[in-house]
């Protein structure tokens, strides 16, 4: 007879199968990068922060400073200086884990920037070469917040969905099951 | 959920090779397209370390082109001064590129932990090179500086530059003369032929009127090196490699 604690592990591993096919093939890199949100609105000569989350599915724990941004597809003269801010401070971040919202990275907005949306590609890659996907953000110039478009919402929610039924899941497994080490973060 | 962006050139880099010596921290920096297009005219216009002090190289490095899965390496040194062994200081390099009809930007990232002080593995000359370019006249004009300590037997007596597009020879100095294909490289070198060599510039000295005229209106950094006879033994000495501003191809 199968226990019912493992029962409910395999119950959450085909969940957590059939949650990762919904979701696009981002989601299924060694680290996942989330924005919150993915849009900053600015000014001419304003600098922006964009904040998110990391997922660590890599094997290993890392350091904030094993991580590096990298970024491309911006216009030169309208989106300057990108700066780097994961790591400072630093923090740890358990494999399996997902970092609390942090400051990722900043950009100026050029002083004679026109009115518009000005999108950008980044990446996280850590310090044994394991990559995120690309994802694209945008800086809105001289705009004002929009709602996010349906299928970006539509998405969140199965996002937010899936973990609330993993948190829901492991709790209940934990409280059944062993216990697994404490991580910095929600752990998945 | 943002987008997924494809069929586009993206960019990493891996650990830099690192030399921290004569209070100088050396870095070779790969910088890899790892997206599916070719990124052209690639060029970097800057790269700190923390807040650090850039040595060199003179800004902006042309890289070229660099197709996908390719990669390219951006040597770089800055001061050590203010820099403590063991810690961690984000590398960041910067610079455009061109893909379909229009021009991007590129910035990436690496946390690097400066490593303890070894002694030079290669001893070099101690010299450098300063430009002063005129876009009205287009000309550069380069000054030459002996940074060797004043007991010192070493003298310059010839600098050679790396070019890239088509120039002339507008200024040598007295007691030097030029060899030059007009084109990728011109060498200065001084035309004394035995002791005391009046025409090589001594230790602590410096010697301007090395100019070139160009019809380009844009610079960027190209290699050097400076070579020094030994007075007191008569023969060739150490060199000095480094960088400098040039006529730019773009």
């Amino acid at each position: 007879m199968i226990p019912l604690c493992l029962l409910r592990s395999r119950i959450a591993i085909l969940a957590l199968a059939v949650l990762s096919l919904l979701l696009p093939t981002a989601a299924r890199a060694d680290l996942i990068l989330a924005f919150t949100p993915d849009f900053q609105v600015a000014n001419p000569g304003n600098t922006v922060t964009f904040t998110g989350t990391i997922t660590n599915t890599t094997g290993v724990t890392l350091n904030a400073t094993d991580m590096f941004l990298n970024f491309s597809g911006f216009d030169p003269t309208s989106l300057t200086d990108f700066t780097q801010l994961l790591g400072t401070p630093d923090f740890v971040l358990l494999d399996h884990h997902i970092s609390p919202i942090v400051d990722l990275f900043s950009v100026t907005v050029g002083p004679s920037t026109q009115v518009g949306d000005y999108s950008f590609g980044v990446s996280v890659l850590d310090i044994n070469n394991n990559s995120s996907d690309m994802l694209t953000a945008t800086v809105q110039v001289g705009g004002s917040a929009t709602v996010p478009e349906p299928s970006s919402g539509l998405l969140f929610a199965t996002v937010t969905v899936g973990v609330i039924l993993f948190a829901r899941i492991k709790a209940f497994g934990k409280y059944h099951c062993s216990n697994r080490a404490p991580g910095f973060g929600p752990s998945l | 959920m943002p987008q997924v962006v494809t069929h586009a050139p993206s960019f990493s880099t891996r650990t830099p090779d690192i030399l921290n010596s004569s209070n100088k921290l050396s870095l070779s920096i790969p910088v890899l397209n790892i997206g599916t297009a070719a990124a052209n005219n690639m060029v970097v216009t800057g790269i700190t370390l923390g807040s650090s002090v850039p040595l060199n190289p003179a800004m902006p490095v042309v890289l070229g082109d660099l197709g996908a899965d390719n990669a390219a390496a951006v040597n770089a040194s800055f001061s050590a001064a203010n820099l403590t062994v063991g810690n961690k200081y984000l590398v960041t390099v910067r610079g455009t590129y061109a893909f379909g009809n229009a021009t991007y930007g590129f910035a990436v990232n690496r946390f690097i932990v400066v490593p303890a002080p070894v002694a030079p593995p290669i001893p070099f000359l101690a010299a450098h090179v300063l430009v002063s370019v005129n876009l009205v006249a287009s000309t550069w004009s380069y000054t030459v500086f002996n940074d060797e300590s004043a007991g010192s037997h070493r003298f310059i007596n010839a600098i050679s530059i790396d070019m890239t597009v088509p120039f002339t020879v507008t200024g040598t100095p007295s007691g030097w003369a030029v060899d030059t294909d007009n084109f990728s490289y011109v060498l200065w070198y001084a035309v004394d032929v035995q002791l005391p060599y009046p025409h090589h510039i001594a230790p602590g000295a410096s010697l301007s009127g090395f100019q070139i005229m160009t019809a380009r209106s844009t610079s960027e950094s190209k290699g050097l090196s400076i070579t020094s006879w030994n007075h007191q033994t008569d023969q060739a000495d150490l060199t000095a490699l480094g960088d400098t501003l040039v006529p730019s191809q773009t």
